[in-house]
């Protein structure tokens, strides 16, 4: 890679220099050179602003770059299908790639370095990798994990017809998916387009049948959630060494619903969902575009009296005075928690209130911890009431995993250093609404002084 | 808790926390000993409680560990609640090893407490009917606790008379304020548009968000009312 300082060099008075406007011509001839770059409509733009979220002309994109500048940490332009350059990097990648190809004799499919759905599973491949390398004990387990990514690597070099060339199975699937979620297509609506788009592909196409089917086939990426059987009047969760158990212990309620006609399964009252969280920051840790901002907490240059992240309040510092263990690795990740309820089907509809239970990492800089992708939904509570005090039964999965993760932590790849640590993680504090906070969390009725120490200290921490 | 003087509204019915912060002032200030201007014939001698730290807390919270989970879960009643404490149970979060060391355990929602007192008070302001705080039962409530001749019923006769208060709008005071957020523009992204929030003919605002209600607390309200209210106020 050539000499990229002048991406972030400005003249003395803040105007760009003639080497700037220089470079910013050569990154758009190079951009351009490289058609797979136009797959959006137009090439990313990775101005301060868009970040690499916008497709644009290429003369937009120019108007950017000289109008706001790069984003930072862009010297290696990998959203524009520059290789990644670091040594390190390549091997790893080499070996992670070598050993799929080795198994499965997808070799050359697997040296086409071009499809970002195949990188994605070679994302999720690396956190199986990073733990195995360590952990030999659980090298069984890997095995059938490892054949199940396998099946899905293979699936992902799998042209949809024969002869397709832009488009593999998964690419599609993933493709459509995105259009789901993005304009709330209902399951059935998805179906019914998928129907129409394989009436029209040829012959022999491999494109899945249904949404069910489809998410079968993306469910070894991983970040799944559990399903929790719960008593319906909160008395319980049929958890751990409860699991096995059919009547609630204290109000006797049957656990599932009476057996109508001829169906086979049992269906469960009340169902709480789970979302393990430790996978999830596994994640932030995976792409190398999160894990280098994990250690912004302690690695950003803090002015005096100036709040611009909780890292800065009293109660954090505090913290890692009285914790000194945690506190000397910076990657260890700082959470908060905070839940509300709501109707998720209006204001004016059957009263039913969900409680989501949500993580926020705040290890990351203060534009990113507030993002929608970078917090966490840890539970979901069912209605139609909500928990109230009986909250604490809802949120036991959570509690235990926390508490594991803090004692004993968890092995996790660093891809921005290259190395395994163990994470260890920490609660710092709840957040949500006045009356919430009082029966909810705090454990006492209207009236208690502790509450309204929160109240007085909440200023430094927003 | 022990030192509590939190009390019910006997009319309003509600929780009330009145004169409740003067003892957070310092010793000899002359709030502490005015017997008119807020409860009749109260001197608050007390000073604050000390507050606990997270290890003292979590002692006396841990008596309250063994609590069952459920329908009876609210009726359960540990011995000397409602008199020397108010706990209900111990929290789930205790059960982490390090949650009696953190100096804050829990936020509040500022924004959403922000949206609540606007509320309040512009809807107390523009005496919006059926959201505004200073109705029939606040005024019964005045006359037991405070000092306010001028605040309290006017019995006459067969009719009650509500005097208007101070610090409410007149109607064509309020139209002046609703005509003027008809006609104000914002810089784009700065806040939703205004002007459409605004019903003039209900005198009322609708659909406003938090954070039209935190533009409206900061910048607009006080331009507002500045001039159409009386100085004291």
């Amino acid at each position: 890679m050539d000499d990229r300082s002048w991406m972030y060099r400005d003249s003395p008075q803040g105007l760009r220099r003639m080497d700037y406007c220089n470079g910013v011509q050569g990154f758009i001839n190079f951009v351009t050179s490289i058609p797979i770059n136009f797959t959006g409509g137009g090439i990313r733009c990775p101005c301060r602003k868009c970040e690499n979220k916008k497709y644009l002309h290429p003369d937009v994109v120019m108007m950017h770059l000289l109008h706001k500048g790069f984003m930072e940490n862009y010297q290696c332009w990998y959203a524009h299908e520059e290789v990644f350059v670091s040594e390190s990097e390549r091997r790893m990648e080499e070996t992670v790639v070598g050993s799929i190809s080795s198994a499965n004799n997808v070799h050359e499919a697997a040296n086409d370095n071009t499809n970002p759905y195949r990188n994605m599973v070679i994302d999720a491949m690396r956190m199986n990798q990073g733990n195995g390398s360590q952990c030999p004990i659980i090298e069984e387990e890997l095995n059938a994990d490892a054949a199940r990514f396998f099946d899905l690597l293979k699936d992902s070099d799998e042209p949809l017809w024969d002869g397709c060339t832009n488009h593999s199975k998964l690419s599609a699937v993933a493709q459509v998916f995105t259009i789901k979620s993005d304009h709330r297509l209902s399951e059935a609506g998805y179906d019914k387009i998928i129907e129409w788009a394989r009436s029209i592909l040829p012959e022999g196409n491999r494109l899945k049948e249904n949404f069910y089917a489809a998410k079968s086939m993306m469910k070894p990426l991983g970040l799944g959630y559990q399903k929790i059987n719960m008593c319906p009047n909160f008395c319980m969760l049929y958890y751990l060494k409860n699991a096995e158990m059919t009547e609630c212990i204290t109000c006797g309620h049957s656990r599932y619903k009476p057996r109508t006609g001829r169906g086979k399964n049992l269906v469960a009252y009340k169902k709480l969902r789970y979302f393990p969280i430790t996978p999830r920051l596994q994640r932030l840790f995976m792409s190398p575009r999160t894990a280098e901002h994990m250690t912004w907490h302690q690695a950003h240059h803090a002015v005096d009296e100036v709040m611009v992240h909780p890292s800065n309040g009293e109660a954090w510092k505090c913290f890692n005075s009285v914790h000194p263990h945690f506190s000397a690795e910076s990657r260890n990740v700082h959470l908060g928690l905070c839940t509300d309820g709501f109707n998720p089907s209006g204001s004016f509809a059957a009263p039913y209130s969900c409680w989501p239970v949500i993580l926020t990492v705040y290890n990351l800089p203060p534009g990113m911890c507030m993002r929608p992708e970078f917090m966490f939904l840890s539970t979901v509570i069912p209605g139609p009431r909500s928990p109230g005090q009986n909250i604490d039964v809802c949120l036991r999965p959570l509690i235990d995993e926390l508490a594991q993760l803090w004692s004993s932590g968890a092995l996790i790849y660093d891809i921005s250093r290259k190395q395994n640590f163990l994470m260890r993680a920490a609660l710092m504090w709840t957040t949500m609404i006045f009356q919430l906070t009082e029966c909810f969390l705090v454990g006492a009725r209207m009236g208690n002084s502790h509450v309204h120490t929160a109240w007085k200290t909440t200023r430094h921490s927003r | 808790m022990e030192n509590n003087k939190a009390f019910t509204l006997a009319n309003g019915g509600k929780a009330s926390f009145f004169y409740c912060h003067c003892h957070f002032l310092p010793l000899h200030h002359r709030y502490r000993k005015n017997r008119k201007d807020f409860f009749v014939g109260r001197v608050e001698k007390d000073v604050t409680s000390p507050r606990l730290s997270g290890e003292e807390l979590h002692d006396v919270v841990s008596e309250y560990d063994d609590i069952v989970f459920g329908l009876q879960s609210g009726k359960q009643k540990f011995l000397g609640f409602g008199l020397t404490h108010n706990w209900v149970k111990r929290s789930i979060f205790f059960k982490l090893p390090y949650w009696k060391t953190n100096l804050l355990r829990h936020n509040l929602d500022v924004m959403h407490i922000e949206k609540n007192m606007f509320e309040n008070i512009f809807n107390t302001v523009m005496d919006v009917k059926g959201k505004a705080k200073d109705n029939i039962k606040a005024r019964l409530d005045i006359a037991l606790y405070c000092n306010r001749k001028n605040m309290e019923l006017v019995y006459d006769e067969s009719r009650v008379a509500k005097p208007r208060a101070s610090f409410v709008l007149e109607k064509n005071a309020q139209l002046l304020v609703y005509k003027w957020l008809k006609s104000l523009r914002f810089p784009d992204g700065h806040v939703s548009n205004i002007s459409r929030l605004v019903n003039i003919e209900d005198y009322k605002l609708y659909g406003m968000k938090s954070h039209d209600c935190h533009v409206l607390m900061q910048t607009l309200i006080p331009l507002a009312f500045r001039d159409l209210l009386p100085k004291g106020i």
